[in-house]
């Protein structure tokens, strides 16, 4: 019974000592809205792990001059990702370093569809002859190192704390493929140059605000 | 201290990142390419193509006057022009016009695509031929058309103005022969009796004065050509009481009568049966008796239908004689002239559960032509012919007969190749047989020429100026068909058979926005195996647009030439085409 006693104490203690280093917060930003989970390794390093999403679509009608074409142009974007992150605050203060992996969630496709006639050698062709585009945006690689700096201290300090992120995730050249058909497929041999001008966007940047809470 | 030390690290930290994300990206780039970015829009690739090169025999040149086309047969419905639109015919104004086929249509060895196609012009026989097509790709097809005023080898002729006709009522009866065909004797005639009501080709009743024109072609005779027939031959394809069969019509001679009257109008139609003749020699012998030719026996008579492109089964033609001369004569009578044929009708290989000849080819590196023509002595001929693309080595010859083990024939199986010619001499039924022809490697040195294709010239401002661009910039246009043949005598037309195009991307040249003056190139050709130091012509056939060149190929190691295709550059910057 004495021993049953001393072993509840000392789990109890250890429970009050666990609860005091875990926090959780949520944040909104570039990578999407989210929530982190937070453990402080000590007065001055914190260990989180987040996740965000953020899902947009949008449709818009946009014209080609030069081909007197009108063309409808729907978008399905999905930012987001997974992170692993180790926060260190250098003077056991509220600015931090911030370092870690994210595995990036990010789709980004797109379809181009012709909405009026094109006229070519005085005849006609209607949408459907034209056909359509399905263009998609990837990353060569999902787990992309991040480093950034911060504001706030999560797991530590005061138990409420705004937290603010500015950094960079190293993503790689990204990579546009273009699959078309009808009389519009051959838009896709412009995939050459626009990965071209695309490639030196290798870094995302990072920009978030929120809060977090710690027990 | 603490706190500034703070405020000094993170303001570095963040011109850092700053720095860093800007200079390492591009955005000039990015902007010039969002400036520029337009869809393109072009015809849809067309996968299986064909070029018809109309050649006048007596020119061995394409024929410059128009020609019209009509597609027969079950696949007729599947041609399309370049728009992808179907077309039954098109009227053809520089001897040379591709088309497609239906790309739901997808041709292979096993179900291949038949399809015939019929040509007339003003002065010329009306010729056709049949393309098998049996994989996708850009196939050729040769069509011979002979002037109507020219008599090919071996031919003989014969003109009467003794007809005289009123109101479409034949007044002075017409006879017409041809002269004797020196080589064995024989020869043709029409006789329209007085009283006959005639109709011309216009519909109306002939009048006046009646012109009859008759050409003989007699197959006992070896100088003569039957690839020079009407429709390319006996090839298969005898329509028999108003169905198409694959049966096989021999011939052992053929006429080609033309009336016309006082206003130049031809008669094509009678009211009675006129009658029209060939001579046969005695020695003729009847395959259908075993026994030399005799009085009173039956062959076959047949007409070119000018419409449809093949021959027709009229009926039997009776033989009378011996005339005056020894010749036998077999007769037909009719209500309309045509081109007519005597002869016989065979079942071809497959008919008779048998697979048509094989073909194997070797070192054929431009395509060609194959003919297989039979004589059988004093019996009948026959001949088909069919083109071949550099990349086709093994080839079927549709079209037959089967003949009989018991019959003595002789044949000569030859194959043309950038005017070298191979021959076989056959003495047995072709069916089922395999037959191999090497050609003489290509000349050395022969070189792989790169063509750059020349698609406008550009003569825009060269600075850039908002709404000022190269419109419809395109790749290679959908439909392209490339041809040439080497300068001289000998040499055919050789289609590119699935050209690999490699489209031009550099920093001159590129898709999108070109402001510099001076030649846009939509893209390379490879040509294999021309030789180095001759001329060659060189045609860019876009349906009825023609680009004629002639190239020299320079005499080096890996040579590049320019060859212009057909334009499609615009430009609205107020110049270009």
């Amino acid at each position: 019974m004495k021993k049953l006693m001393l072993l509840m104490m000392v789990f109890l203690f250890c429970l009050a000592s666990l609860q005091a280093q875990i926090a959780i917060g949520a944040k909104a930003g570039s990578i999407g809205p989210g929530m982190e989970l937070g453990y402080a390794l000590g007065e001055k390093f914190n260990l989180k792990v987040g996740y965000f999403v953020l899902p947009l679509n949008f449709t818009s009608d946009v014209r080609s001059e030069d081909n007197d074409l009108d063309l409808e142009v729907a978008a399905d974007l999905k930012f987001g990702a997974l992170s692993a992150i180790a926060d260190f605050h250098p003077t056991g203060g509220v600015f931090r370093l911030s370092g870690g992996i994210y595995y990036n969630m990010i789709k980004i496709s797109s379809t181009v569809t012709p909405t009026s006639n094109y006229n070519m050698d005085g005849k006609e062709f209607t949408p459907e002859k034209l056909g359509n585009l399905a263009i998609e945006y990837t990353y060569p690689s999902k787990i992309n190192p991040y480093l950034g700096i911060g504001f706030g201290n999560l797991a530590g300090g005061s138990p409420f704390s705004v937290q603010f992120d500015l950094g960079a995730l190293y993503i790689g050249s990204p990579e546009v493929t273009m699959d078309g058909e009808g009389m519009i497929a051959p838009t896709v041999n412009w995939s050459g140059r626009i990965n071209e001008a695309i490639e030196t966007f290798k870094w995302y940047p990072v920009l978030s605000l929120g809060f977090g809470y710690h027990f | 201290m603490r706190k500034k030390y703070t405020t000094i690290l993170g303001s570095l930290l963040v011109l850092l990142l700053g720095m860093t994300f800007y200079l390492s990206c591009d955005f000039q780039k990015l902007t010039d390419l969002a400036d520029e970015f337009d869809v393109i829009i072009e015809l849809e690739p067309i996968n299986t193509r064909v070029l018809v090169n109309l050649i006048d025999v007596s020119q061995d040149d394409f024929v410059n006057k128009p020609v019209a086309l009509t597609f027969k047969g079950d696949y007729a419905a599947t041609v399309v022009d370049v728009y992808n639109d179907p077309i039954s015919g098109k009227t053809v104004e520089n001897g040379s016009f591709s088309f497609g086929i239906d790309n739901l249509v997808v041709p292979t060895q096993e179900e291949p695509v038949a399809l015939r196609i019929v040509a007339k012009a003003e002065g010329y026989n009306v010729n056709s031929k049949t393309i098998e097509i049996s994989s996708t790709g850009t196939h050729a097809i040769t069509i011979l058309m002979t002037p109507k005023s020219q008599v090919a080898t071996g031919g003989v002729t014969g003109q009467s103005t003794d007809g005289q006709a009123q109101n479409g009522t034949v007044t002075t009866a017409v006879t017409a022969q041809t002269s004797t065909n020196q080589n064995d004797q024989t020869s043709a005639s029409v006789s329209v009796p007085a009283g006959t009501q005639a109709t011309t080709s216009t519909g109306q009743p002939a009048q006046g004065q009646l012109t009859t024109t008759v050409q003989y072609y007699s197959s006992s005779d070896s100088t003569v050509d039957t690839g020079a027939m009407a429709g390319g031959g006996s090839g298969g394809g005898i329509v028999v009481g108003g169905v198409t069969t694959d049966d096989v019509m021999t011939t052992m001679g053929w006429t080609e009568v033309t009336i016309t009257d006082g206003n130049g109008n031809e008669i094509t139609e009678f009211s009675t049966p006129i009658e029209i003749s060939i001579e046969l020699p005695p020695n003729t012998l009847n395959p259908s008796t075993g026994a030399m030719i005799q009085n009173g026996d039956v062959i076959s008579a047949y007409s070119f239908d000018e419409e449809e492109g093949n021959w027709v089964y009229e009926g039997p033609a009776t033989v009378s004689g011996p005339l005056a001369n020894g010749n036998f004569k077999a007769s037909y009578f009719t209500t309309h002239l045509s081109v007519w044929n005597f002869g016989f009708t065979y079942g071809n290989c497959t008919a008779n559960s048998k697979t048509p000849p094989m073909i194997y080819l070797v070192n054929n590196e431009q395509g060609g032509t194959l003919t297989l023509a039979i004589t059988s002595p004093s019996i009948f001929a026959m001949s088909v012919s069919k083109d071949f693309k550099a990349d086709e080595n093994e080839i079927k010859i549709i079209g037959v007969p089967d003949l009989p083990a018991s019959f003595s024939f002789s044949a000569t199986l030859s194959a043309t190749h950038n005017g070298e010619t191979k021959s076989t001499p056959i003495t047995s039924s072709p069916c089922g047989q395999n037959y191999n022809f090497t050609f003489t490697p290509p000349p050395n040195p022969s070189v792989d020429v790169t063509f750059k294709l020349v698609i406008g010239e550009g003569t825009s401002a060269t600075t850039k100026t908002k709404g000022c661009r190269i419109l419809n910039v395109t790749a290679i246009p959908t439909g392209l068909a490339l041809s040439y043949k080497k300068d001289g005598s000998g040499s055919n037309w050789q289609v590119l058979s699935n050209p690999a195009y490699t489209l031009y991307k550099d920093a001159q040249d590129r898709i999108g926005n070109h402001f510099e003056t001076g030649k846009f190139y939509a893209g390379t050709v490879v040509i294999p195996s021309l030789q180095r130091g001759a001329k060659y012509h060189f045609k860019a056939t876009l349906e009825d647009k023609v680009e004629n060149q002639q190239i020299n190929v320079p005499d080096v190691a890996n040579p590049s030439v320019n060859v212009d295709i057909i334009n499609t550059v615009k430009d609205n910057c107020g110049g270009g085409n």
